[in-house]
């Protein structure tokens, strides 16, 4: 291979570098936020208003016949999401007494990770909101147990399928709250369309202070906590607001931070060939010169 | 901290080694095919041999992996979001076409099956094939990274770098694995002339690994550099394991010492002149030697990055 055959390759593979973005991936449309669509449901906990009863998740283990972990409240223990825990409260100890709550549970993104990512199309977002696993299809690869920022699906040993909340998709579906926003006392859980609830939320920061997660993060979700702790103070995972599904990602990698990565990949392939090549020449060379 | 908690562990970690492996022997066989014709056909055949080999394990650890692998239709659903729909669909056309392919290349050793495929003369067929054997290889290698890479959450995945290392590493445990199978059947080879050719094919091949392992030290060290660097708190706890902590004794000792550094000195004595040197007693041992380091230690690289990239996983309550 002479120089300007290996320039001219070299310019050619740099440039059809940006044409991989036009890969046909299943794209989400971020223009126009789901927020405003009419028919999104979105659920809302107050964390200023949360007594830690743990309701919730006794209504959540009552409608999916769970076999949830046990709860302690002196001293207050929670349990981790598992296969069998879909919401658990969170209780952490205030610098002021008492205890800070955070609600854990399927944030149920507007753009699922998991969603984009699942092998088998087991995972469904509903028009309405909710994100459910179809345990009937799903391949128990885990992927979306990896992938989802809020680290929420978990693998069932005994089924071997992936489980988390549904956000109780069938009552949903109907218009109707879900299992623990119905049982909530204090009103912390609250349920309604999500232009509504976003409103609502916004206005009770303002009053009582605090932090919203879920409205911005992972490009948004259909429910949101407000929290009187930052989120990683209450043991709830940091995540940027970007999307996080493979479609978006994919583009990340090959264009900003990837681009240069795969120029590096060319570069180095060519350089392995010459060198290669060089080294068979030289020893055919070596060959022919007369003894 | 419990390992043994994460979604992905030894499992996923050896598939996506095989996938790497299997990918790039049938770059190997392609590129050799190119760039010396018909001279190293061996390596061609064991390259094919080892790639279908290697797809077929990738398959099979994914599937034990996996909790219902009786549903692998279901795979191909997501195809081209998922990667795991995008891989399956690679390995699905890469098995048939290569065992396709090696019936080009029978054994020398079993005349009768050249009587069986009359096609194996053909060199145009052949030559097209391994045109598209390449490109799939390319597409079984990216996929090995790109399944990790588009995890975002695991910040420590989410590299270009992890293409890149992925990539040499892949082709360099293929080239290898090709070494260790001319090795073990050198002893079995009768001729002056066939045992030649094999100490020629063995020695073309640990002169591509000796570019190819010094590179792929650099990209690894860059890599973790960068990791312990980042911004994201993610990326710098799997760094820190990876570097410092419990993954730091398989990290440096397993991959950076015994499947680097090691068989790089190793290919260095190898190559150091030639052949012509005082190792040339000991060409077939050591070449066997430095093949099995480097297959261990592509290995013991996809097992580190795998199980560093869940740590923070297991903080979050």
């Amino acid at each position: 291979m002479d120089r300007r055959s290996f320039l001219k390759l070299t310019a050619g593979l740099g440039l059809t570098t940006p044409l991989l973005n036009i890969f046909p991936v299943r794209s989400y449309d971020v223009t126009s936020p789901r927020a405003v669509q009419k028919g999104v449901k979105c659920i809302f906990y107050d964390g200023s208003l949360c007594i830690g009863c743990r309701l919730c998740q006794r209504a959540c283990r009552e409608k999916w016949g769970l076999k949830s972990e046990l709860t302690a409240f002196h001293p207050p223990s929670s349990p981790r999401l598992s296969s069998s825990t879909w919401v658990t409260i969170i209780a952490k100890p205030s610098r002021s007494g008492g205890s800070l709550f955070a609600r854990r549970s399927c944030q149920h993104c507007d753009e699922p990770a998991c969603v984009s990512v699942c092998p088998a199309r087991a995972i469904t977002k509903y028009e309405s909101g909710p994100v459910v696993i179809d345990e009937k299809r799903c391949f128990g690869c885990q992927y979306c147990v990896v992938a989802c920022p809020f680290r929420v699906p978990r693998l069932d040993p005994e089924l071997k399928v992936a489980r988390k909340c549904t956000m109780c998709y069938d009552l949903v579906t109907k218009g109707q709250p879900p299992a623990c926003v119905r049982v909530c006392p204090t009103k912390a859980l609250k349920f309604g369309d999500k232009n509504e609830i976003v409103t609502l939320a916004e206005e009770r920061v303002k009053r009582v202070g605090g932090y919203l997660y879920g409205l911005k993060e992972a490009a948004g979700t259909d429910v949101i906590l407000l929290l009187k702790a930052p989120p990683s103070e209450l043991g709830l995972p940091e995540v940027e607001e970007s999307s996080y599904t493979s479609p978006a990602v994919l583009s990340e990698v090959l264009t900003a931070r990837g681009g240069l990565g795969l120029f590096g990949l060319a570069l180095l392939a060519f350089l392995g060939f010459i060198l290669w090549r060089r080294e068979v020449i030289g020893r055919e060379r070596v060959k022919e010169i007369p003894r | 901290m419990v390992i043994e908690e994460m979604p992905w562990g030894i499992e996923p970690a050896l598939a996506i080694f095989f996938g790497g492996l299997g990918g790039g022997s049938f770059i190997i066989a392609s590129y050799t095919s190119y760039v010396s014709g018909e001279k190293f056909r061996e390596i061609m055949k064991f390259a094919s041999y080892v790639g279908v080999v290697s797809s077929i394990l990738c398959i099979l650890f994914f599937s034990v992996h996996a909790g219902h692998p009786e549903r692998a239709f279901n795979l191909y659903a997501n195809f081209p979001s998922s990667m795991i729909s995008f891989g399956s669909t690679v390995l699905s056309l890469i098995i048939p076409l290569g065992i396709v392919y090696t019936s080009f290349l029978p054994p020398e050793s079993l005349p009768f099956l050249k009587s069986l495929m009359p096609w194996h003369a053909n060199l145009k067929a052949r030559k097209l094939l391994e045109a598209l054997m390449f490109i799939l290889g390319v597409c079984l290698v990216a996929y090995t990274s790109f399944v990790l890479a588009l995890a975002k959450v695991n910040a420590f995945w989410e590299s270009p770098l992890i293409v890149l290392l992925f990539f040499v590493s892949g082709v360099s445990t293929a080239s290898m694995a090709v070494g260790l199978c001319l090795a073990i059947l050198y002893h079995a080879q009768y001729t002056v002339a066939s045992k030649k050719l094999y100490m020629d094919m063995m020695h073309y091949l640990d002169v591509a690994d000796s570019y190819m392992l010094p590179i792929e030290l650099v990209v690894a060290l860059a890599y973790v550099y960068v990791m312990l660097r980042d911004p994201f708190t993610a990326a710098r706890l799997a760094a820190t394991a990876v570097a410092y902590g419990q993954l730091s004794g398989l990290f440096w000792g397993g991959f950076i010492g015994l499947g680097l550094v090691v068989p790089i000195i190793l290919l260095m004595l190898l190559t150091w002149r030639g052949k012509a040197t005082v190792f040339a007693k000991l060409h077939v041992p050591l070449t066997a030697l430095t093949s099995v380091l480097v297959l261990v230690g592509g290995a013991v690289m996809r097992y580190v990055i795998v199980v560093a990239g869940q740590i923070p996983m297991l903080i979050v309550h």
